[in-house]
């Protein structure tokens, strides 16, 4: 594979021996290479309008042009409602086909019909933190644009790899390149935080992209494609996920999961309402991000919250009137729409795990168009003392049905206590 | 035999006219050559006639469109026996007949509507029934409170359930007044609060057997059922007092308010239900521990039964 790898990159580099001048200013960059930048985007048919724009840039001489899969995601959904064209630097626009693409890094690659073969060659060599680089796109439409930031390494919590890039990304810019001052391409443009945070994609993942690509001719199946990468992460993740120890922390009476992973992030806070006749802490964790299917559906997210109630005064049916009213609040973190999944199907019983009585409702609901795949969302409510009660939330997104049971069933046992 | 009286009673059963009869036969109907003339009409021109006979009196039906019917008999009659305090129905009218020497009812007492104690006894009977339903509205918000809630705010927080339940039993009492000019208005207070009061407990009960029982269906569907009954029982009731009716068409009509009531909002319901949650729905009714009255399953059992749910969702 490396071989590959190095196949393509020696063919790549060998046709763009202009790219190669050392520690370029953004001017000659933008002279240099504008004329291999596109805005890229997403026609729909009826209106004969943009509905989608993004960036993308040649990274082969055959009129291979790479984006972000975000960008094109609406025509992947719905082939017959739109088209996917490039309009160039010169303002001819021309009709693009899909080659491939990668849903959990969120590239894709794109064929033009006849490009010129000038294009954009791909970094293999590491950067260090604090380096100039640069990044190009057409920010909101206005036009080609080129901005300088910083290289601030990889994203150390982060579910999948990404470039912290310290430049200011705009809508518009997704799947432009992001460049070294050699001129070559180490990231892709993908999102931003705002105030200068923005995220680039690592070159290494396009580059198997385009191995992949230059490797197969024929056409892909979109939605097979979608379902082949989803199910090969989950396994990886979920691997990740059960292999480790995972992190606890207290609260109230309780020991909770945490960090189960070490990129998961963890929040907690503790009501101070003089009035309330409760005391009332809550802890709330998340994996960072989730992987954008479309505009209307994410999926691969893992969210957990606890909440533990302690009374100071309310009796007892008082006290399980505020349970009940947390414990009704279920809770589903990933978008998802009528077309993207099923209704949530619920399992409710009363449930004992380790000596205590909890009232526990498990529910799933499918994938329409990714069949093996399911949102669990779990609650679970303590239902033994009349003064204090723990109610948990927890919602895993687009697993396999016993990956879901395996990660539910661990994350119930996981839950101990103190005394 | 003796005399007869004949009494006309409209509809409602509501006396309207009274005739003192010597000469037999007596002949009833629209036209103006009858000895009782009607203005009903579903009464024909020359509806009936009475005979005077041995034991009584005999009526028969002149081959009329409408018929003759007896007062807790179906079906009409062509021609009958009559005995002091039969009452048949010719018509929409109703007619009495009796002798002169039939029983009537016991005289009642006149109340003296400006004694003061009279007065005081039906203002504070209103004023009791209000401080059980405060009480009550009061209580039900007592239990769902979670913060430090003082009585004046628990007061002021039932009044809107005091005003509509007051409004309720009003508009039942101007109904009362029209149709019996009486208002009842004490009862059909107390009959209105008597109905708040055990739907809210009835709702409270089903929210134990809903913490219980996971199957929202279920719950649902007993819970229409029973807030049916119980509103049967509220229009039954409180129809006993403000119109004039037979029991059994009283029964009738209290079902067909009632369930057209719960069938609508059962309709709206089910109408407005979107055909696409985001959100899980389940029975999510906790209480205190002490209610449970099912067992406890295992954690093992539970998986199981989860992953065997899946699979109903993959067919």
């Amino acid at each position: 594979m490396i071989r590959k790898i190095l196949i393509v990159f020696s063919v790549v580099l060998s046709c763009c021996g202009a790219a190669q001048a050392q520690g370029v200013d953004a001017e000659t960059l933008y002279r240099q290479y504008q004329s291999r930048i596109y805005q890229i985007r997403v026609i729909d048919i009826v209106s004969n309008k943009k509905s989608s724009i993004g960036s993308g840039f040649q990274i082969d001489g055959a009129g291979l042009i790479a984006t972000n899969y975000h960008v094109i995601s609406e025509y992947v959904h719905a082939p017959d409602k739109y088209r996917v064209e490039y309009l160039d630097h010169n303002g001819n626009e021309a009709e693009l086909l899909i080659r491939d693409f990668d849903v959990i890094h969120d590239l894709a690659i794109v064929q033009a019909k006849s490009l010129p073969s000038e294009h954009i060659s791909l970094s293999s060599k590491p950067l260090s933190k604090g380096v100039q680089i640069f990044s190009l796109g057409n920010p909101r439409d206005l036009g080609m644009t080129i901005i300088d930031g910083t290289f601030n390494g990889l994203l150390e919590k982060s579910l999948y790899e990404k470039i912290l890039f310290s430049g200011a990304l705009n809508p518009g810019m997704s799947g432009g390149p992001a460049l070294n001052n050699k001129g070559e391409v180490i990231g892709v443009n993908v999102s931003t935080a705002g105030n200068d945070l923005s995220f680039l994609v690592p070159v290494k993942y396009l580059a198997d992209l385009l191995e992949r690509v230059v490797d197969s001719k024929t056409p892909i199946d979109f939605v097979n494609r979608i379902q082949d990468q989803l199910d090969i992460n989950q396994q990886q993740y979920i691997k990740d996920i059960m292999s480790d120890e995972w992190e606890t922390t207290t609260l109230g009476d309780a020991i909770v999961p945490a960090e189960i992973v070490s990129y998961f992030k963890c929040w907690g806070k503790t009501d101070d309402d003089e009035e309330r006749l409760y005391d009332h802490t809550y802890s709330a964790c998340s994996s960072p991000g989730s992987l954008y299917l479309s505009s209307q559906f994410e999926t691969g997210s893992i969210d957990f919250r606890y909440d533990w109630y302690h009374s100071k005064g309310l009796n007892r049916f008082q006290f399980y009137h505020l349970i009940a009213n947390k414990f009704s609040s279920s809770y589903s973190t990933n978008k998802a729409g009528k077309e993207d999944v099923t209704n949530y199907e619920c399992n409710t019983d009363f449930v004992e795990i380790h000596e205590r009585t909890w009232k526990v409702a498990m529910c799933f609901r499918e994938y329409k168009k990714f069949r093996g795949l399911y949102d669990l969302s779990l609650t679970m409510a303590l239902n033994d003392q009349n003064d204090k009660a723990l109610v948990v939330n927890m919602s895993a997104a687009g697993m396999k049905k016993s990956s879901a049971m395996q990660f539910a069933r661990k994350f119930m046992e996981e839950i101990r206590w103190q005394i | 035999m003796a005399d007869l009286v004949v009494e006309i009673r409209d509809n409602l059963r509501r006396t309207t006219n009274f005739y003192q009869v010597k000469t037999f036969p007596l002949k009833i109907g629209r036209g103006y050559s009858n000895d009782i003339i009607l203005t009903d009409p579903h009464v024909c021109s020359e509806h009936l006639v009475i005979n005077e006979t041995e034991n009584g009196w005999s009526a028969e039906d002149l081959d009329t469109k409408n018929g003759v019917h007896v007062i807790d008999k179906t079906g009409h009659q062509k021609s009958l026996e009559l005995r002091s305090g039969d009452e048949i129905v010719i018509g929409k009218t109703h007619l009495k007949f009796v002798e002169p020497d039939h029983p009537v009812a016991p005289t009642r007492v006149l109340k003296d509507r400006n004694s003061l104690i009279e007065i005081t006894r039906s203002v504070a009977l209103v004023w009791a029934l209000l401080c059980v339903l405060v009480v009550g509205v009061s209580f039900e918000n007592y239990l769902d409170s979670t913060k430090i809630i003082h009585i004046e705010k628990l007061i002021v927080n039932s009044l809107p359930v005091v005003g509509g339940v007051m409004a309720w039993s009003a508009l039942w009492a101007l109904l009362a007044y029209i149709v019996r000019r009486r208002l009842f208005f004490n009862f059909l207070l107390g009959v209105s609060i008597a109905y708040y009061l055990l739907d809210t407990l009835l709702a409270s009960v089903l929210d134990y057997v809903a913490f219980n029982i996971n199957n929202i269906l279920f719950i649902e569907a007993v819970s229409y059922f029973t807030s049916g009954l119980l509103l049967v029982v509220l229009f039954y009731v409180s129809m006993s007092r403000a119109l004039i009716m037979t029991g059994r068409r009283r029964l009738f009509l209290a079902n067909i308010f009632s369930w057209t009531i719960v069938a609508v909002i059962g309709f709206i319901v089910f109408a407005n239900k979107p055909e696409f949650s985001r959100n899980p729905a389940y029975s999510a009714e906790l209480k205190p521990p002490f209610a449970r009255m099912v067992p406890v399953t295992n954690l093992n059992d539970f998986v199981a039964k989860s992953d065997s749910l899946v699979v109903k969702l993959e067919h």
